[in-house]
């Protein structure tokens, strides 16, 4: 590796830290950083402690593990379909996980209360998304087996997308204003819902996916040559794109079933790094996508939480307002569009 | 006949076309075709005629509707993905146009076959990559962008990337579309380098007849759902390079070896040409470019003298007892058109 591309990873590395201990102080209540380092390193059991430890450092591991899945998955969707514009939820996985939340929310739930099924409301959210979004993997994998060109599988789930949003919207129009609030609050994404034990789950599923895309580096670096010289270099593309959306999948279906549909940063990252590092190596692009990622997501993070008293911005905003600049600054700067 | 040395490819009876639902496109029909090692092979055909598909049949991107493809003796599809990698490589079509790529990265992509999981090349590997791009003559781009590159420059980076895949079979589609004169033949000449210098078995489809007729040690023809072998002088002297362009406007004079669009509005006339040198030779082609016959049996329609006066060529043009002189060729044939009424 160059000792530019260290220095760069040390720098990241050196602002991520920074970002945690300054979302660790920001927060309705005011906790001094001095406060916050000994909370950390002494048990103290004051307020300040458990806010600390019970509210914050759960959302900000939520924010780092949701950025950098969220954007890893992004990067290898950009270069399996070598698409500057595709993101993490161009195989509608996020849809179907909306739809499987809009079901149980607008649908079951004006019939049975929600307790019925013997798990809290929050825990059943997570697993209509999760459930929403394992339905579609599978119709992706089938279609993808079956279809040769991956164009055709690009506007496939495009076209799921627009279709289970349909449903949603249909779903969405029965439904109680109760009921509808609590979707679209769903919707705007949060970091903030992610309680301790969910976290127990929730990290081990995406170390899972972050290691399937680390193992898929050789296979991403040359996917961006296109599938002619794929197959003619001896991959198996059936096993190669399964393998990745697998690992995508996995990634984005399980930050959108505990976080909710987070847009933007998926797509903005993966383009942020190449500009910096300047390279179309995936051993040191998908590095770079986990830490930016995090980078941003708890940038977004500190951001929501600006306004005075006890509000904070929807984090779907506040990630496409950081976002959208990024992309068209980078459509700007590249002029061209069909090359990553 | 003998022959020691052994086929990398053969076709047996292959049917070359697209399964459609009611019944198959067969583009090419029954070839058996044979390639042999250090060889320089030109696939030569039109648009549409199934060259693309013909060599994807080969590097098993397209199956074929029937009959077999044998690479060293055995079918193609016996070998595993990473096997048949390691035994022939391709250049597409397409332009590679990708950002922050460099050749290297590019290069270094042919290792793929070779290397473990994660992609690590070793010292070996490396080696092999450096090797590969000086062969092409393209060793001190290691660092740059692919997107900073000439095309001819990117052709030979392709080309390097399947010389570190390492393959003895390498096929290449239309190399040579996009480029300027000097680097179509230069590229062709690389090709036939690489032939000869690694004994590898070359074979690439082209519109450039008049380069590959220079560099090719074996045609393969494209006409009529079939394709024809031979060497190109064999081509040229039993008639199938003329065949190739009854249809259309082309014409392939076979004692130049030169093509020549037909003309329909020269009235055929015939003159008579005399004079030395590079003068003559320029002379001659400006006049059968415009579409006269020069020096042909039959009736002339007017003589053409070149002369020297004061170390300039001077163009004298007699008919009927007339004659004119003129400065430049330019002036001559204006003159000839205006007298002919052309």
């Amino acid at each position: 590796m160059k000792t530019k591309t260290i220095y760069t990873f040390l720098l990241l590395l050196f602002i991520l830290i920074g970002f945690i201990i300054l979302d660790m102080v920001s927060g309705s209540v005011k906790i001094p950083v001095s406060n916050v380092i000994n909370i950390l390193f002494h048990n103290n059991s004051t307020e300040w402690d458990s806010i600390i430890w019970k509210i914050r450092i759960p959302r900000i591991i939520t924010a780092i593990l949701a950025g950098m899945a969220l954007s890893v998955s992004g990067l290898q969707m950009q270069t399996i379909f070598r698409n500057p514009l595709a993101g993490p939820f161009v195989l509608g996985i996020s849809a179907g996980a909306s739809l499987g939340v809009a079901i149980t929310v607008l649908g079951f739930s004006s019939i049975l209360p929600v307790y019925f099924f013997g798990i809290s409301g929050n825990w059943l959210i997570i697993l209509s998304a999760w459930f929403g979004s394992a339905i579609i993997l599978v119709i992706i994998l089938i279609v993808s087996l079956r279809v040769k060109d991956i164009m055709t599988l690009l506007i496939i789930g495009i076209m799921f997308g627009s279709a289970t949003s349909a449903i949603v919207s249909i779903l969405q129009y029965f439904s109680s204003e109760n009921l509808l609030k609590s979707f679209v609050i769903w919707t705007m994404g949060s970091l903030g819902g992610v309680s301790q034990s969910q976290l127990n789950i929730m990290s081990p599923v995406i170390f899972i996916g972050i290691v399937m895309s680390l193992s898929s580096i050789k296979i991403l670096n040359i996917s961006l040559l296109g599938e002619n010289y794929t197959k003619s270099m001896g991959l198996n593309l059936n096993f190669s794109r399964i393998y990745i959306f697998l690992s995508t999948s996995i990634l984005t279906g399980t930050i959108t079933a505990f976080c909710g549909p987070v847009g933007f940063i998926g797509i903005a990252v993966p383009h942020l790094t190449r500009m910096l590092f300047k390279t179309t190596e995936h051993s040191i692009l998908i590095p770079g996508t986990i830490i930016i990622g995090s980078i941003i997501m708890l940038a977004s993070d500190i951001f929501s939480q600006l306004p005075p008293s006890n509000t904070t911005l929807p984090l779907n905003s506040v990630t496409a307002i950081i976002g959208v600049p990024i992309v068209i600054w980078v459509i700007i700067r590249n002029k061209k569009l069909v090359s990553v | 006949m003998i022959s020691k040395t052994k086929y990398s490819i053969e076709t047996n009876n292959i049917n070359i076309g697209y399964q459609n639902k009611q019944k198959p496109i067969i583009l090419l029909k029954e070839l058996n075709l044979k390639a042999k090692e250090g060889n320089l092979i030109a696939l030569i055909g039109e648009n549409g005629s199934g060259k693309s598909t013909f060599l994807r049949t080969l590097l098993r991107l397209h199956n074929s509707l029937s009959g077999q493809v044998l690479l060293f003796d055995k079918p193609i599809n016996s070998y595993s993905l990473n096997k048949l990698a390691r035994l022939i490589s391709f250049v597409s079509t397409e332009v590679i146009s990708i950002q922050n790529m460099t050749v290297f990265n590019l290069v270094s992509m042919g290792r793929f076959p070779y290397t473990n999981w994660i992609g690590k090349l070793y010292k070996e590997d490396k080696d092999i990559i450096y090797e590969s791009l000086s062969l092409v003559g393209m060793a001190g781009f290691i660092h740059k962008n692919i997107d900073e590159i000439s095309d001819g420059e990117r052709q030979r980076v392709l080309i390097a990337r399947t010389l570190a895949q390492d393959t003895p079979v390498i096929v290449l589609d239309e190399p040579t579309s996009f480029l300027d004169l000097a680097n179509k033949f230069e590229i062709i000449h690389l090709l036939r380098t690489l032939a000869v210098e690694k004994n590898k078995t070359i074979i690439f489809s082209t519109h450039d007849l008049n380069i590959a007729l220079q560099e090719a040690d074996l045609f393969w023809l494209i006409k009529n759902n079939n394709i024809v072998e031979g060497i190109p002088e064999d081509l040229i002297l039993n008639g199938k390079f003329d065949e190739l362009f009854e249809n259309s406007k082309l014409n392939f004079n076979s004692e130049t070896g030169f093509f020549s669009i037909n003309k329909n509005n020269s009235k055929n006339l015939n003159f008579t040409l005399s004079g030395t040198g590079k003068v003559f030779f320029w002379t001659e082609k400006a006049l059968m470019r415009t579409g006269f016959r020069i020096n042909e049996i039959g009736n002339t329609d007017g003589e053409i003298l070149i002369e020297n006066e004061n170390n300039k060529a001077i163009w004298i043009f007699s008919v009927s007892g007339k004659s004119d002189k003129f400065d430049s060729i330019e002036q001559l044939i204006q003159y000839i058109k205006l007298k002919f009424n052309l």
